[in-house]
């Protein structure tokens, strides 16, 4: 495991220089009726390296969503965040801040059994509300999906992406920033970007929202920008066009940035790095080719099923069967001991089945850069002796 | 620092009634003591069960205070409020339950009909939503009394009336956001008469909890209007005691210094309204949460 | 933005004309179905001799079919002709005139209050920043909205005679009618007891926390802009406005109950001694009158709704 860094340096080896770099994060939420936490988020590791892309990818409700709102300060339910940490580091300069920081005042996590978490959530959200205010729309700036909804309805797009401009410049005039509003719009490729500026969302269509949303977060110059499912509600045709977009304004202005996404098509045209997560927790993590190609054979069943789901061209002619992922999502609040995976794993490890279900791999460096939380791909103390 | 420990089993209904939070516990505790409290008093009136006789006078205790002869005291000319108080039920009872019943036959009936065949009834029922939310209905009371007569049936119908519109709307919206959510249609594709979906599927597992709704807001308005009628004079009268004429009744005595006699109807008042009130509410949240 | 306002308010005057005569028509079949002579509706029957009551009876169209004097009705009453109170004699239409303003003042006054006091209550429960004065004060508007609002007027003349030795208040006069404290009561009594403010600020309530749910608002937040900028006029003006018009109505009839307590000069108080005396003219009168009132309502709510939400212009 990784050696557990002292409070007050940042830790060395994956985390280092990296932009945004969260370690071992829960989140959790409480089920009134069933008594139960339900493990949104559990035990995430991840690291983001300036001008770098990573796409997080995951099935709804693994957890990819919530990771970044949590740590951005977005979520309110209760519990929330009960344990981790979340450097940050502006690029340019050295510096590293836990966003986190201060959480242990406030939150206190026993894994049990039976698991008990004790937390003052609205003094936490007070007490990080503090610390993000400012940087969310400076450091941070997020695009969401449904950009049709996350619009505000009564303020015209010139209005809305004005708003951001002059919260990052105040000295500039509120003509002036209209202005720069109108050239964001035509860096988008937004057509007629003087009359886009008077129209409501609802004059627009999805892809149009989704261009004025990202126009809205770029024009922050924001440090670290935060795609969550970019292309999901929008039609496939205008999809391949919204990717399109974030491909030019990667190379044009490589902006540090972290796409959620469950679709894998816009993890290979966006990724420089991939991390998949399952039931809450990261289940392999490495450089874009590796993960997506497979170069070195090292693959998680999980990523392997996700990506063997995609029918190629020749699949559809022969209309082949599709090949789909046996089983269902697990239940977050009753999550099994163990791999999470292993009752859905087609590809266990053989003659060595049974420390699936015994006990839960970490997520170990396999090949230097990729990791992946699999017996597959691992060692178990266990091995050196008999097996069970 | 609040507390969460996850449990090893299911939580039992006791537990989850326990995890409620406060307010609404209260809320329908205190709710559904009231209806309670209010029907006893009903009976108890109609059966003649009373503590003391509400007609008889006695001038030697006047205005007093509870005591352990008249629990609530005595008016200013020696009569038990107690039992004045339980009779003065019966003033809105079954009025009140006239309004709430007639609201909730043809509301339900206008709510099914503008709900499933919106194209020619959505216009019509709201158009009369909009004509009978348009009148004051202590306005409307008022000319209906002087046109025909002050009947507290009559005028109880009257409101009843005007709260069908509400009552459909209700309804008509439930059944709305039911239809979009698409099991009617598929309900009805797979072969169930549609009298049949409507009755089991919608009115009875939704309707409930609407007719609960407007019982218990249609009572508490019933009390209003009853005692604000007969406050003004023209609803109950002397020496019959209505909640109402019986604050009426205390006013030079307030103004002496004398609070009781009139805030002890005015005590009824309050929490029967505000049990109805409060059942009502926590019964509407139930309702939306379960949207 | 002011083309779709102006747009709106076309749009609603013509459903106004279309309640207008709908409201009439219900008015008028009500008068129908009232036993007795309807020549009684409209003069003192008891005072005239039977020649004079069928001239009378000639002139207002009485002797016709229905629609027929429901036209004549209708169209004295478009032409500002209102009948004459049987009561004092003197036309409703100048009793109305002279009585409704003041009501409309007391009316609107106490509106306001009640919509602050469930905004502020509303605000403090959905934001969940001071969990006990939101707790307190919803308590207090439940318990205001129980109690009678008679009663509460007597506690609020007992108190403002008893403590503060303001003068008399059940005594009205008209200069009297000018001074601050007496318009200062009744208002509070009203706005607070009128018996809405715990649906108000339920209502309220229920909608902020909806709209702090909204995807917008989560932009709103991620980009660290102003969250009362993005969250006020869908949050308040909205419902706010929704909430007067549909609620004027109860605040109207609760008028009544405050304008007797306190001998206030108003339409409220007209209408209770209209009711009293039998006056038919003068109580249609009200009515319509009350029915325009609210009618004014919809129609400023409607203007305020469309020009904060550029989707309502279709």
């Amino acid at each position: 495991m990784v050696a557990t860094p002292s409070p007050t340096q940042p830790a060395r080896r994956e985390g280092e220089g990296a932009v945004l770099f969260i370690r071992d994060l829960r989140t959790y939420f409480y089920l009134l009726g069933r008594g139960r936490f339900l493990r949104a988020v559990d035990g995430v590791g991840l690291a983001v390296r300036e001008g770098e892309t990573l796409v997080l990818v995951g099935e709804s409700g693994s957890g990819k969503s919530v990771t970044l709102l949590s740590i951005l300060g977005l979520v309110t339910a209760a519990p929330g965040i009960v344990s981790g940490r979340a450097w940050y580091r502006r690029p340019g300069q050295q510096e590293q801040v836990n966003l986190l920081d201060g959480l242990e005042h406030f939150a206190r996590f026993v894994p049990g059994p039976p698991p008990s978490v004790e937390k003052d959530n609205r003094g936490w959200l007070r007490w990080h509300e503090a610390e993000m205010r400012d940087r969310r729309g400076r450091d941070f700036a997020m695009i969401f999906q449904n950009p049709r909804n996350a619009l505000h309805p009564y303020f015209t797009v010139g209005e809305q992406i004005r708003e951001v401009i002059r919260r990052r410049s105040p000295e500039l005039s509120a003509g002036e920033a209209l202005a720069e509003a109108r050239e964001w719009l035509a860096k988008v490729h937004l057509d007629a970007p003087a009359k886009r500026l008077a129209d409501y969302p609802h004059n627009l269509s999805g892809g149009m929202c989704q261009r004025v949303m990202i126009a809205m977060a770029l024009a922050a110059r924001p440090a670290l920008l935060i795609a969550d499912e970019p292309t999901t509600g929008l039609d496939a045709t205008i999809q391949s066009r919204v990717l399109d977009l974030m491909e030019e304004m990667k190379a044009a202005l490589k902006t540090t940035t972290i796409v959620i996404t469950h679709d894998m098509g816009v993890a290979r045209r966006l990724a420089d790095r991939v991390a998949v997560m399952y039931a809450g927790r990261v289940v392999e993590e490495g450089p874009a080719k590796d993960v997506l190609d497979g170069r070195h054979e090292i693959k998680h069943p999980y990523t392997h099923g996700l990506l063997y789901a995609i029918p190629s061209a020749g699949d559809i002619r022969e209309k082949r069967r599709l090949s789909v992922i046996e089983g269902d999502v697990p239940d977050l609040s009753r999550l099994p001991s163990g791999c999470q995976f292993a009752e859905r794993c087609g590809m266990k490890p053989e003659g060595r089945e049974h420390l699936c279900t015994a006990d839960e791999p970490g997520l170990e460096v396999a090949v230097p850069g990729h990791r992946v939380r699999c017996w597959r791909h691992l060692q178990h103390p266990l091995d050196a002796g008999a097996p069970r | 620092m609040k507390r969460f420990l996850e449990t090893a089993s299911e939580p039992t209904a006791w537990q989850r009634f326990r995890s409620w939070p406060l307010r609404r516990t209260v809320a329908t505790v205190f709710g559904t003591g009231v209806a309670a409290c209010v029907v006893a008093a009903y009976l108890c009136s109609v059966l003649k069960l009373l503590p003391k006789d509400p007609d008889a006078m006695d001038l030697a205790m006047v205005n007093a205070l509870p005591d352990a002869a008249h629990l609530l005291g005595t008016d200013f000319v020696g009569r038990d409020l107690l039992s004045r108080i339980m009779v003065g039920t019966e003033a809105f009872f079954l009025p009140g339950l006239l309004s709430v019943s007639v609201s909730l036959l043809f509301g339900g009936l206008f709510g099914v009909l503008a709900g499933f065949w919106p194209e020619r009834f959505a216009t019509p029922v709201g158009l009369l939503l909009q004509l009978m939310e348009s009148l004051p209905k202590l306005v409307l009371i008022l000319l209906i009394i002087a046109l025909f007569r002050p009947d507290i049936y009559l005028i109880l119908l009257v409101v009843g009336l005007t709260n069908i519109p509400a009552a459909a709307e209700l309804l008509r919206a439930r059944i709305a956001v039911l239809r979009r959510k698409s099991y009617i249609e598929a309900a009805i594709a797979l072969g169930l008469s549609p009298s049949r979906v409507i009755f089991k599927h919608v009115l009875w597992l939704h309707g409930r909890g609407l007719v609960l709704i407007q019982a218990t807001i249609g009572m508490g308005e019933a009390i209003l209007i009853e005692t604000s009628l007969s406050y003004l004079g023209f609803g109950v009268q002397e020496p019959t005691p209505s909640w109402g004429n019986m604050v009426a009744l205390g006013k030079d005595y307030f103004f002496r210094g004398e609070l009781w006699i009139s805030t002890v109807p005015a005590i009824a008042i309050l929490i029967a309204v505000l049990g109805f009130h409060l059942l009502g509410d926590a019964l509407l949240e139930r309702l939306e949460e379960r949207a | 933005m002011l083309k779709r306002v102006g747009a709106a308010l076309v749009r609603e005057g013509i459903r106004t004309a279309v309640l207008f005569l709908l409201v009439t028509m219900a008015m008028f079949g009500l008068l129908d179905m009232a036993p007795g002579d309807p020549v009684a509706l409209y003069v003192n029957v008891q005072s005239l001799s039977p020649d004079e009551i069928r001239t009378v009876r000639h002139e207002l169209g009485l002797d016709g079919s229905l629609p027929v004097r429901y036209g004549a009705w209708l169209g004295r009453m478009v032409r500002g002709d209102l009948g004459t109170s049987l009561r004092t004699g003197r036309p409703v239409a100048r009793e109305l005139w002279r009585t409704g303003w003041r009501t409309l003042l007391l009316t609107g006054s106490a509106m306001l209050l009640t919509l602050l006091f469930a905004a502020v209550t509303a605000y403090l429960a959905a934001m969940q920043r001071h969990p006990v004065w939101a707790a307190g004060l919803t308590a207090v508007g439940y318990v205001l909205s129980g109690l009678p609002v008679f009663w509460l007027g007597y506690l609020a003349i007992y108190i403002a005679t008893t403590y503060f030795h303001v003068l008399p208040l059940t005594t009205s006069t008209e200069a009297a009618a000018g001074s601050w404290s007496f318009f200062l009561v009744p208002v509070v009594v009203l706005g607070l007891g009128n018996g809405t403010v715990s649906e108000v600020t339920r209502h309220l309530g229920t909608h902020l926390k909806g709209v702090l749910q909204e995807d917008y608002i989560r932009t709103a937040r991620a980009k660290g802009a102003s969250l009362w900028r993005h969250l006020y006029k869908d949050g308040f003006v909205m419902p706010l406005s929704s909430l007067l018009a549909n609620k004027i109505p109860y605040v109207l009839g609760g008028a009544i109950v405050v304008e007797q307590v306190f001998n206030w000069p108003g339409m409220g108080r007209l209408t209770w001694q209209a009711a009293s005396d039998r006056d038919y003219p003068t109580l249609l009168g009200v009515t319509l009158l009350a029915a325009l009132i609210v009618r004014a309502a919809h129609i400023l709510k409607e203007a305020v709704q469309v020009a904060v939400n550029p989707q309502l212009a279709d």
